[in-house]
């Protein structure tokens, strides 16, 4: 074989990869950028003190490594992806309850808190169940703390117990568990970059919208939005890390996604303002708590809730959408799931 | 023979797992731990998984030099939880009681300490109330006082007590947060020096701030 056959055969085989490896190649080529520039910092100004940063890009490859081996694993090991969000849910419900101020007797209704998380990335992992994996935590989960709590018959602080174990089960077990659903849902024709395209065009607009908001808010932030919750997040913060996002996900989105330009424009918008939401909410949750951050599980980024606080409103409405909008308007799901 | 078996299983998965998974840590002055024996450590205790998390902050080929100190009427009764913290966990019992006997209820602690171990020791000399600190008992300052180059390591723990307080049957998923301080130092007379020592770990949890 000469070398042109050679070349043509490999340049052939590497556009014949799946564009997601793509996206993949682009976020391992922003952490070597990362790398080499704390490498640098150390060799040139060896006295700056950037041990933050430093941790903060070790973990990030500690994630991307984790994130990569979930996704594309979970072609040869099926429950890959559930375990990794499972896991995820585990440290962020942990986060939750170490820093509310649940009572002696809320520990049996805490335990029960923490088996929904297997029960229900069980239930999204098995597509017959998607009806169970959408109501168990707000039908059985609500109606099994509640007679565990009663049967307990301590009434002082019963009903901020009762919500605070609900909600601690909502926004990390429930909400985070619709990421892992995408990866039960049927493969078709209509989305050929499958779940990981879907996941991974989320997961990198949602990070990348907390990095161009605070990008942006530090370069032209002057009006506060919700100075009382979040005193660093600006108009200009907003507006500007929402339309850098914007046009991350137009240009991403024929790569990972289905979406045509106009579907991809509602989408990034919805990721981008709910993702915001997201982070404040959890800002205001810390703050009434007085701490800054839910742990140090993430060296570098803080907690695992901190890390994932734009996730837990959007991601159960991208879920939605997605399965509305793209699998559901030709009756795939209905036709491929009991709906049971 | 079973116990040195379990010991290695125990250190080497169960302990990391968890302290690291299952229960998680925040740790602050990590590099205080100190890297090789003979050192005495000394924390404020709430909870049995304080032994645990101590453990947990050193590597594992160390986790076998670590020898906790406890009272022989609680932990000397026979029964399982005996043979775990004498022959896995390696601990080395005292009597709790004053008085009385002519013999160094520390003769133990000294051989392990000549032997380049690792002695964990809860001045208050019993779990008590969760997250409420009491009085030092005076020993760790003979025991300080009698080894001079040994260092003393102070501790601040806080949220075991709700991981797996008294009366609890299962450890229950929460962060806990482990202080490491600088090695202690102090020239006092016993009373004077649990007074210092008790003050040092309580002004640990300042270090969270940062």
């Amino acid at each position: 074989m000469d070398m042109q056959a050679l070349w043509n055969a490999g340049s052939q085989s590497f556009l014949a990869l799946p564009k997601t490896l793509w996206v993949l190649a682009f976020v391992l080529a922003v952490l070597v950028v990362a790398t080499a520039y704390v490498g640098t910092v150390h060799l040139v100004r060896p006295k700056k003190d950037i041990d933050e940063l430093e941790a903060r890009v070790d973990t990030w490859w500690v994630i991307v490594a984790l994130v990569t081996g979930a996704f594309w694993g979970g072609q040869y090991w099926y429950a890959a992806p559930f375990v990794l969000f499972g896991f995820i849910s585990f440290i962020a419900l942990k986060e939750f309850f170490t820093m509310v101020p649940l009572r002696h007797e809320d520990r049996t209704p805490m335990f029960i808190a923490y088996l929904f998380i297997p029960l229900q990335y069980y239930f999204a992992a098995v597509l017959d169940h998607h009806g169970l994996f959408m109501m168990s935590i707000i039908v059985y989960g609500v109606a099994m703390v509640a007679i565990v709590m009663v049967l307990k018959q301590k009434v002082d602080g019963f009903m901020v117990a009762f919500a605070t174990l609900l909600t601690g089960m909502m926004i990390t077990t429930y909400s985070i568990s619709h990421l892992a659903h995408f990866f039960a849902l049927p493969s078709s024709p209509k989305v050929p970059q499958g779940a990981i395209g879907l996941v991974l065009f989320y997961i990198v607009l949602t990070q990348g919208n907390d990095v161009a908001q605070y990008l942006s808010g530090k370069l032209f932030g002057r009006h506060k939005i919700v100075p009382a919750v979040s005193p660093n997040k600006t108009w200009e913060g907003f507006v500007g890390g929402a339309i850098i996002t914007t046009v991350l996900g137009v240009f991403l989105a024929p790569i990972l996604t289905p979406f045509s330009w106009y579907a991809a424009l509602g989408v990034t918008s919805l990721i981008a303002t709910l993702g915001f939401f997201g982070d404040v909410f959890i800002s205001a949750l810390k703050r009434d708590m007085g701490i800054k951050d839910t742990s140090k599980f993430l060296p570098g980024h803080g907690g695992m809730l901190d890390r994932v606080d734009s996730f837990t409103l959007s991601a159960p409405i991208y879920f939605h959408v997605v399965n509305y909008f793209v699998y559901m308007k030709g009756g795939l799901v209905c036709s491929a799931v009991s709906c049971g | 023979m079973l116990s040195s078996l379990v010991r290695i299983v125990f250190n080497a998965v169960i302990l990391p797992f968890t302290m690291w998974v299952w229960v998680g840590m925040n740790v602050w002055g990590k590099n205080n731990v100190p890297r090789k024996g003979p050192a005495i450590v000394v924390a404020n205790h709430n909870s049995h998984f304080d032994t645990l998390a101590i453990m947990a902050l050193f590597p594992r080929r160390m986790r076998s030099r670590i020898r906790p100190v406890a009272a022989e009427d609680y932990f000397a009764n026979g029964g399982l939880m005996t043979w775990f913290s004498l022959s896995v966990l390696r601990g080395i019992t005292i009597r709790r009681a004053s008085g009385g006997g002519l013999e160094d209820p520390f003769t133990k602690c000294h051989e392990a300490l000549a032997k380049g171990d690792i002695l964990i020791v809860y001045p208050e000399g019993t779990r008590g109330k969760p997250e409420v600190l009491s009085d030092f008992k005076k020993g760790i300052a003979y025991l300080a006082a009698r080894h001079p180059v040994v260092p003393v390591i102070p501790i601040n723990l806080e949220g075991l007590g709700t991981v797996m307080g008294k009366g609890h049957s299962i450890p229950m998923p929460f962060f806990c947060d482990v202080v490491v301080g600088r090695p202690f130092l102090s020239t006092g007379m016993p009373a004077q020096y649990v007074t210092e020592l008790k003050q040092t770990i309580i002004a640990l949890q300042d270090e969270k701030a940062n």
